[in-house]
């Protein structure tokens, strides 16, 4: 009904600007919606995505509310000693630092502010084994993602590398120990999570930090030993068959894990990179990187609703997809990054007349978007 | 030198009331994620419709409707904070589109939003039905007929019903200009379109 009040002559004269009624016909014109499946899929994507990268403590609106209120402050100091002082006066000044180190990568000048400062606040602050186990994991995932983007930048040279798996193993080394701890005071449950959590981890490392990107048939070949080595372990009360066959369960899990976590490690590591890139890809190359890192986030997603849903086959297979399109990003970076190294070494000055060519041609296209 | 500063932190951090501890309410997470679902709710549509038209492909656009609001919650995930949605995701999505996406228009936006069928209230008589579509095809083709600095902000304008204010800010461009470029876009389609021809 609406769509023919536009061709009602009376009505259209009582529209007061006389551009009203084109105004309306351009409106109705140009109507277009989703369809309502693509936007239901959708709507779910974003929400696992808000889940996937939660708002973290201490970031956000709320680092405004610090009090300024001047009685407040004087009690404070009344009634806290010097030294509790003198660290807040050290969180205070040093807060920008901290942000600031958040984002840096090994090799920056505030990485170690990062690694050794404010990440160990965070382990001090952690009041059970359980919280101690579930920081020393997030800081080994945390440097598997510092490598996957520094490979990218291709600036993951072998001392680096040995850099980032020594501080890696540590907090491997961390987590085992908070377990061992949660084993002793009875919290069996938590300590095995917390060996998943391990092994996971180690599967992850095996597809970020080697030095040959590994492909899925060597992660499972591994994943056969795990189930090996695990049945050893579990051999205590339980008849043979039945602990190799929960063995090789718990492997399977730590295996899907492990590729998951390698697989967000480069999602998040692409997206960044894409997002932020330190170098000028091509066209072609971002194009294809961001068509790419789309198939690896949305076979991710469907891993972890297939996960959710207790589809543990179809996870698996969902977040290997994930992993080989995250890790074919690199592969589209380096190549492009060679390609242009080897040109440039070719032809020097064909490279100059056509990048030329192509400043002139870019420059005129901003002349048509800015001209009135 | 670390470990004492870690101990420091943690006398101090003791001795903080909990209501004045930073961030200890997870409500931020779960009223974050509320205003970003809302605002998907609200302006996923039009943020599709903006794209697709700019773009003139409707799965690439749905690509970056999407990649639109996940670059919404980075934001929010790194401490920013959104006041206003819409021009907050037309300004992502345009900046999206200039930034990683400079491919030329190859679909016209009469194939584009006559391919789907054209939604007119079913009590319609077939004949009215007919007008109207070759009314709209006729505006389409008239708009696919102007200048991409024109046709970005008459589309922006009529069919996004933004104010100038928000083109502006979205666009880069100072409200003066985006005026004058919305009077002489409309001028133009005017021209293009001819006598009028409402009653046809």
């Amino acid at each position: 009904m609406k769509f023919f009040n536009i061709f009602n002559t009376k009505d259209d004269s009582q529209l007061a600007p006389p551009t009203a009624g084109l105004a309306a016909r351009i409106k109705a014109a140009t109507k277009l919606t989703m369809d309502e499946t693509s936007r239901q899929e959708m709507r779910a994507h974003l929400f696992e995505y808000t889940k996937m990268r939660p708002i973290r403590v201490g970031s956000g609106a709320p680092r405004e509310h610090v009090s300024s209120n001047k009685r407040g402050a004087l009690t404070f100091i009344r009634r806290h000693s010097m030294s509790a002082v003198t660290a807040v006066l050290i969180v205070m000044v040093s807060g920008g630092t901290v942000a600031a180190a958040e984002t840096s990568l090994p090799g920056d000048i505030l990485y170690p502010v990062k690694v050794h400062v404010t990440e160990e606040v965070r382990v001090a602050l952690a009041p059970t084994p359980k919280a101690r186990a579930a920081i020393a994991v997030e800081r080994a995932e945390r440097r598997l993602e510092e490598a996957a983007t520094l490979a990218l930048s291709g600036k993951l040279t072998d001392e680096v590398r040995a850099e980032i798996d020594a501080n890696f193993e540590r907090h491997v080394e961390d987590a085992e120990d908070s377990g061992t701890q949660l084993a002793s005071s009875n919290a069996q449950e938590d300590a095995s999570e917390v060996r998943a959590n391990v092994g996971a981890m180690r599967v992850a490392r095996e597809n970020i930090l080697a030095r040959r990107i590994v492909h899925t048939a060597k992660l499972a070949a591994k994943a056969a030993r795990n189930n090996e080595e695990a049945a050893t372990m579990s051999m205590s009360a339980e008849p043979t068959f039945l602990a190799a066959q929960e063995a090789t369960t718990v492997a399977d899990d730590t295996e899907t894990k492990g590729r998951r976590t390698a697989a967000k490690v480069r999602i998040d590591a692409s997206r960044k990179f894409l997002d932020h890139s330190p170098i000028h890809l091509g066209t072609t190359t971002e194009v294809k990187a961001r068509k790419q890192l789309k198939a690896a986030t949305d076979a991710f997603f469907s891993g972890e609703v297939d996960a959710a849903l207790g589809n543990k086959a179809e996870a698996s297979s969902n977040f290997d997809s994930a992993l080989e399109a995250a890790t074919e990003i690199q592969t589209l970076i380096s190549v492009s990054q060679d390609s242009k190294h080897d040109s440039a070494d070719e032809d020097d000055s064909n490279n100059k007349n056509s990048n030329d060519d192509e400043n002139r041609g870019s420059s005129g296209s901003d002349n048509v978007n800015l001209d009135l | 030198m670390k470990n004492e500063y870690a101990e420091w932190v943690v006398v101090w951090y003791s001795n903080v009331p909990a209501s004045k501890k930073p961030m200890e309410n997870p409500s931020q997470q779960q009223e974050g994620e509320k205003a970003f679902l809302a605002a998907y709710d609200e302006f996923g549509d039009a943020i599709f419709r903006f794209l697709t038209m700019k773009i003139s492909d409707r799965e690439i656009a749905r690509d970056l409707t999407q990649e639109t609001f996940t670059r919404a919650w980075d934001f929010c995930v790194q401490g920013g904070e959104i006041r206003e949605w819409r021009p907050f995701l037309y300004r992502t999505a345009y900046n999206l589109v200039v930034d990683t996406y400079r491919k030329k228009r190859a679909v016209s936006l009469d194939a584009l939003i006559d391919d789907q069928g054209f939604a007119v209230s079913d009590d319609s008589a077939h004949e009215k039905r007919t007008i109207v579509r070759a009314e709209m095809s006729r505006v389409r083709k008239g708009i696919d007929q102007l200048d991409e600095t024109y046709r970005d902000i008459v589309l922006m304008r009529y069919t996004e019903d933004l104010p100038p204010k928000d083109i502006a800010r979205i666009t880069g461009l100072s409200e003066n200009v985006v005026s004058v470029r919305l009077h002489r876009g409309v001028e133009k389609l005017r021209t293009i379109l001819g006598p009028d021809k409402k009653q046809i």
